[in-house]
């Protein structure tokens, strides 16, 4: 077993990977986790965390959907970036640079005292 | 199970358990079902076949209570509990007045549909049939009724709603309405109705938050399935043309409400016990003053009972040691006299005073929650030490209503 779990590591990046997605163009729920996937390689966004997530965004005002008709089936609806999302975005993005950084600046503090020893 | 039936009970699952308001729900289901054929069609065109390729995509979403209770906590705000609140306000005072219209109609047309069915009977059985006064029993049989309706009906209708305005699951939101609604509902059948409770109807009073337990239970107590038409219009049919048959049969006539009728008797041999009457024509002692039961005669106690007179022709050198005598009247109605049969001696005695002419007395009772009826006596020795009824004795008649938790408290006294 990893000792970095991937799936604990997603937990708190969901909504960043959901606005990101979002940030060029308005997609569905199911193209939105096509597109993580696509890019993300072995990042495992499931379909019971992504469609919670949505609805927690669109309730925040950071996303807004809208329905159009499907092809010969149901109807799907459409997210989009708002404004308020594009702030919430710009912020989560800040966070996880800072917190990357850090992390990193202590993972490879201890590679270094390591090495110099 | 055929793909379609899989995403469809999936589907219903997931709506019923979305605490969610209607259009929100409806949405929410609809986007899943867009996502199970989306997901479905694309890996039919990699080769999984349907089914397989239906039931791996329900795997990922989950659980649909699972999924549903993320959707539903999606939706939370801090201001939820508060509107939860209101809405349980709402909902109660709602639901409680419609209940309370329905409960008492219901009630009413019973009683007229008994009422008419005994009469009936009586027709055919004679009148001796369920002769009994049931005043006392119904005096507190009906608003225990419609509490347990009322209570049910609140029970029933508060959790879909409140578990909707504070976007928790039904079952998150179960315990907290069942513990506030018993301790409310006990508190209020106990405390604030009053009525002429017995000791079945004070307790089918206490059992009225068990009802309203029921209704927030029901849907796992009791089947879901909702009686269909017939099953309901069939009883109902039976019902009230029975009750017309049963009359039709008896002649269609119904008989007056009687009057009591008290037996002729000697009073010296009826009220020994409390004493002679010395002249039972003119009696020595004019009750003029009679006022009546004083003090909470509706509740639990005491009674206060006053009695204030005057001395026919003088005479007060007659009868020493004057006393307002309260004896205990019979259990239930009167029938025939107004004194226990059993009595000996009076439960409460105090000696009136005499100012001239005039003479006058109060005593205060404790009155037994069975009885409504006091004998009430004016009594006072002969030379010869004999206690002898100088005035016309009084019947204090009173009900005891009060709060079923008065009633409890009085019958551990």
């Amino acid at each position: 077993m990893s000792p970095l779990p991937r799936n604990q590591l997603l937990k708190g990046t969901t909504d960043l990977l959901v606005l990101a997605t979002l940030e060029q163009e308005r997609l569905h729920g199911y193209d939105i986790l096509q597109r993580i996937r696509a890019a993300g390689r072995e990042l495992s966004l499931s379909e019971g965390a992504l469609y919670p997530t949505l609805h927690r965004l669109e309730a925040r005002g950071a996303i807004a959907g809208t329905w159009e008709e499907g092809a010969g089936g149901p109807r799907r609806r459409y997210y989009a970036l708002t404004d308020a999302g594009r702030g919430q975005l710009s912020e989560a993005r800040a966070e996880w640079e800072r917190f990357v950084a850090d992390v990193e600046a202590v993972a490879s503090a201890r590679a270094g005292e390591g090495s110099n020893a | 199970m055929p793909d379609q039936d899989l995403t469809t009970t999936y589907l219903q699952r997931l709506h019923e358990a979305l605490s969610l308001s209607d259009s929100e729900r409806t949405s929410a289901v609809e986007e899943i079902h867009a996502h199970v054929e989306l997901a479905a069609d694309e890996m039919m065109e990699r080769g999984t076949p349907r089914d397989a390729a239906v039931r791996q995509v329900l795997e990922r979403l989950g659980a649909p209570d699972r999924l549903a209770r993320h959707i539903t906590a999606a939706h939370r705000r801090p201001s939820d509990l508060l509107t939860a609140a209101g809405v349980a306000f709402r909902v109660t005072a709602a639901t409680g007045f419609k209940a309370f219209v329905v409960a008492w109609a219901g009630i009413i047309v019973i009683a007229i549909a008994l009422g008419l069915a005994v009469a009936g009977v009586r027709r055919l059985a004679g009148p001796r049939f369920l002769e009994n006064d049931w005043t006392p029993v119904l005096d507190g049989l009906m608003p225990a009724a419609v509490g347990a309706i009322v209570a049910y009906g609140i029970g029933r209708a508060l959790i879909g709603p409140i578990a909707i305005a504070a976007h928790r699951s039904r079952s998150d939101v179960r315990a907290p309405i069942l513990v506030i609604g018993i301790a409310v509902s006990l508190v209020v059948s106990l405390t604030a109705i009053e009525a002429r409770w017995s000791v079945l109807t004070a307790l089918a009073m206490a059992s009225v938050p068990g009802w309203f337990a029921l209704g927030v239970l029901r849907p796992r107590l009791l089947p879901s399935a909702s009686l269909s038409g017939r099953q309901v219009a069939i009883p109902m049919l039976v019902f009230f043309v029975a009750m017309p048959l049963l009359l039709f049969a008896a002649g269609g006539q119904t008989t007056s409400g009687g009057s009591i009728e008290y037996e002729a008797s000697d009073p010296n041999v009826a009220y020994a016990a409390v004493g002679r009457f010395v002249d039972i024509e003119h009696p020595p002692i004019t009750i003029v003053e009679s006022p009546g039961s004083g003090g909470p005669a509706n509740g639990p106690g005491p009674i206060r009972i006053e009695r204030s007179g005057r001395m026919v022709g003088g005479g007060a050198e007659e009868w020493t040691d004057l006393r307002l005598e309260i004896w205990q009247g019979p259990v239930g109605e009167l029938n025939g006299s107004a004194l226990d049969p059993s009595a000996t001696a009076p439960i409460v005695t105090a000696p009136m005073a005499v100012n001239g002419a005039r003479v006058s007395g109060t005593v205060e009772v404790m009155p037994d929650p069975a009885r409504s009826f006091h004998y009430v006596a004016v009594t006072g020795l002969t030379p010869d030490g004999e206690r002898v009824q100088l005035a016309w004795p009084g019947i204090e008649h009173w009900q005891w209503r009060g709060t079923a938790l008065q009633f409890f408290e009085a019958l551990i006294r």
